[in-house]
């Protein structure tokens, strides 16, 4: 139901999405939330507002990638590291602020995805997942490795907050409001992306790569691009991270974060960027939430995944079965294309 | 004058496996074809070989004049051939409509730029407008507007069929290939299937189609060609194919 939006003909299924819901969200977003913190005034609240939207935007460009076109991708988290580290040194070594440092993030990180993909796309299934997983460690490995470079586990100062051209934006609401606007803008074109023709294409090769393949589809070349489009905005977010903070150290981008956000698109449901955002939300504000429960709080989480994954299949929202997603690439790992080509590339 | 589809010493091996031998043949613009053959004989290789599924041992193919062997599938499709499969392959888990619309897209690609900025400018709606416009069309054709939001995994098995066809037909391709598309279909679904392919034939469209249904391949086609083994043994019309020896031993076998 994805593209009814922009469908010409006036029958009874052309379907205008109302303006209300979009409506309420930005005045939550933009009125009511700020209201209620600058009433708090508490530092931590702020943090966990910022924390929050910048994993909504994570776990939205991963809906692109995994939740749309249908890859599972294991290293995420990295290319979101790659755009915090773009920002800190750019900061740091160069003295540049965030109006420069946010877009070269996202392209920067784009750019390191699209190299990486060149030769892993014509993977299938597993062994891309496989693949992904690799690359999210050797990224990390670079951060944490390369001291000269990175300053390793000591991690960088970020010395500059949030600014638009020379326009100081730092202060708490200063700082909300900006990540706000940036998550926002984000993921209103991640959500073009996803519900539109271009999407449709995506969702083809998540369904069935060889059928897509033959409509048309070019399948390797759009899997780079859902691949690289959704590097770009972890990149973003990886921006807004660093400046956030003002200090990143590589353990912010290890394994159990790209492992964090897949949880985030499976548990609010693949497919859907409506439930890639609730389950950001639900997975960044129920461990705070359950602070008071010590250090039972991650066992609630884990079982809060563990019985969203049992009971409902294809999460809160999703359009499809995350298992069955698993359990077909697995299977097709396994499956001979009876072409006499090597198992796992296509 | 050259053909749609020439079709030049094909051959396919699979291991020790000859599947496909050999083969020469060709579909002329306009034409219904019919492709059989017993279990095995490699119809669904040569299809596959045709759209580019599979890459040849040997031998050429060649479409509007255009040699096609060796591209990708995908490639061939933009060119012109459209095809369906013959284990109902529809995207479960998306809309009728959004399936068919990838037909639509395969076609006429819409980039990333343009679903971002597409609403922007002139270009882009209009894009989207025919994207729309052709699905519309293919979902009218095969009379499944009225589930166009359903899930294409909750239709019933002959609505999935026709849905097939439906997402071929809106690459407004100039070639459609069916694999078996009256598999798994009963009498009366089966003529209403002959009567739907003759009328797309009849609107001007390049058909071949695989058969195993006797009575559906010698009631609409004009032409038939015969695999057995991997070979080509007969290519004719239905009477002449009906009544020629080295069919009736392939289908029979030899009384010895």
């Amino acid at each position: 139901m994805n593209a009814f939006e922009t469908m010409a003909p006036a029958d009874g299924l052309t379907r205008r999405r109302g303006l209300l819901v979009p409506a309420l969200i930005l005045l939550l977003v933009f009125a009511a939330l700020p209201a209620l913190l600058a009433g708090f005034d508490k530092g931590y609240f702020y943090q966990i507002a910022n924390l929050a939207l910048i994993f909504v935007l994570l776990s939205a460009s991963m809906h692109l990638v995994t939740g749309v076109a249908g890859l599972l991708h294991l290293g995420h988290a990295a290319f979101y590291g790659v755009g915090a580290y773009t920002a800190a040194l750019l900061t740091s070594k160069l003295g540049l602020g965030f109006t420069v440092t946010l877009p070269l993030s996202g392209l920067v990180a784009a750019l390191v995805a699209f190299l990486v993909a060149l030769p892993t796309m014509r993977l299938v299934s597993i062994y891309f997942a496989v693949a992904t997983l690799a690359i999210g460690q050797m990224l990390y490995l670079v951060m944490l490795n390369w001291v000269d470079f990175t300053k390793g586990p000591n991690g960088i100062i970020v010395s500059k907050g949030f600014e638009l051209f020379g326009f100081s934006l730092s202060g708490r609401l200063g700082a909300y409001y900006t990540v706000a606007a940036v998550v926002t803008l984000s993921v209103v074109a991640i959500g073009r992306l996803s519900h539109s023709y271009y999407g449709n294409a995506l969702r083809s090769i998540r369904e069935d790569d060889q059928c897509a393949d033959a409509m048309g589809v070019s399948t390797v070349r759009l899997k780079m691009e859902a691949f690289t489009l959704s590097a770009f905005f972890a990149g973003i977010a990886g921006s807004l991270w660093a400046h956030m903070t003002g200090y990143i150290s590589p353990g912010d981008f290890k394994f159990s974060e790209s492992i964090l956000i897949l949880a985030m698109v499976v548990v609010g449901g693949l497919g859907s960027l409506p439930g890639a955002i609730i389950g950001a939300l639900l997975l960044i504000l129920l461990p705070e939430g359950l602070r008071a429960l010590g250090d039972f709080r991650n066992i609630m989480v884990g079982l809060v995944m563990f019985l969203s994954i049992l009971l409902l299949p294809k999460g809160l929202l999703g359009e499809v079965s995350a298992l069955r997603l698993v359990r077909r690439q697995l299977g097709a790992a396994w499956r001979n294309t009876g072409k006499g080509e090597g198992i796992g590339w296509r | 004058m050259t053909h749609l589809l020439e079709i030049r010493n094909v051959s396919r091996r699979f291991g020790g496996v000859q599947a496909v031998g050999d083969v020469t043949a060709h579909v002329d613009e306009g034409e219904l074809v019919g492709l059989i053959g017993p279990n095995g004989a490699g119809k669904t290789t040569l299809f596959n070989l045709i759209s580019g599924f599979t890459p040849l041992s040997g031998g050429t193919v060649a479409f509007a004049g255009r040699t096609i062997s060796g591209l990708k599938p995908n490639h061939v499709a933009r060119l012109g051939i459209s095809r369906t499969f013959q284990n109902l392959r529809v995207f479960p888990n998306m809309s009728v409509f959004d399936n068919v619309s990838v037909g639509a897209v395969g076609a006429l690609p819409q980039g990333a730029f343009g679903a971002l900025f597409g609403g922007l400018h002139r270009r882009g709606r209009d894009r989207s407008a025919e994207i729309s416009r052709r699905t519309w069309e293919a979902l009218e054709a095969v009379g499944l507007t009225h589930v166009a939001a359903e899930l294409a995994a909750n239709l019933p098995y002959g609505q999935r069929k026709y849905l097939e066809i439906a997402r071929a037909l809106a690459m407004r391709p100039r070639f459609l290939i069916l694999d078996e598309p009256a598999a798994g279909l009963n009498d009366t679904e089966t003529r209403d299937l002959a009567a739907f392919i003759k009328r797309l034939h009849g609107q001007g469209l390049t058909i071949m189609l695989v058969e195993h249904d006797m009575t559906l391949v010698m009631g609409i086609c004009q032409r038939i060609l015969v695999l057995a083994s991997g070979r080509k043994i007969a290519d004719g019309t239905p009477d002449a194919v009906r009544n020629d020896a080295a069919v009736l031993e392939a289908y029979l076998g030899v009384d010895e």
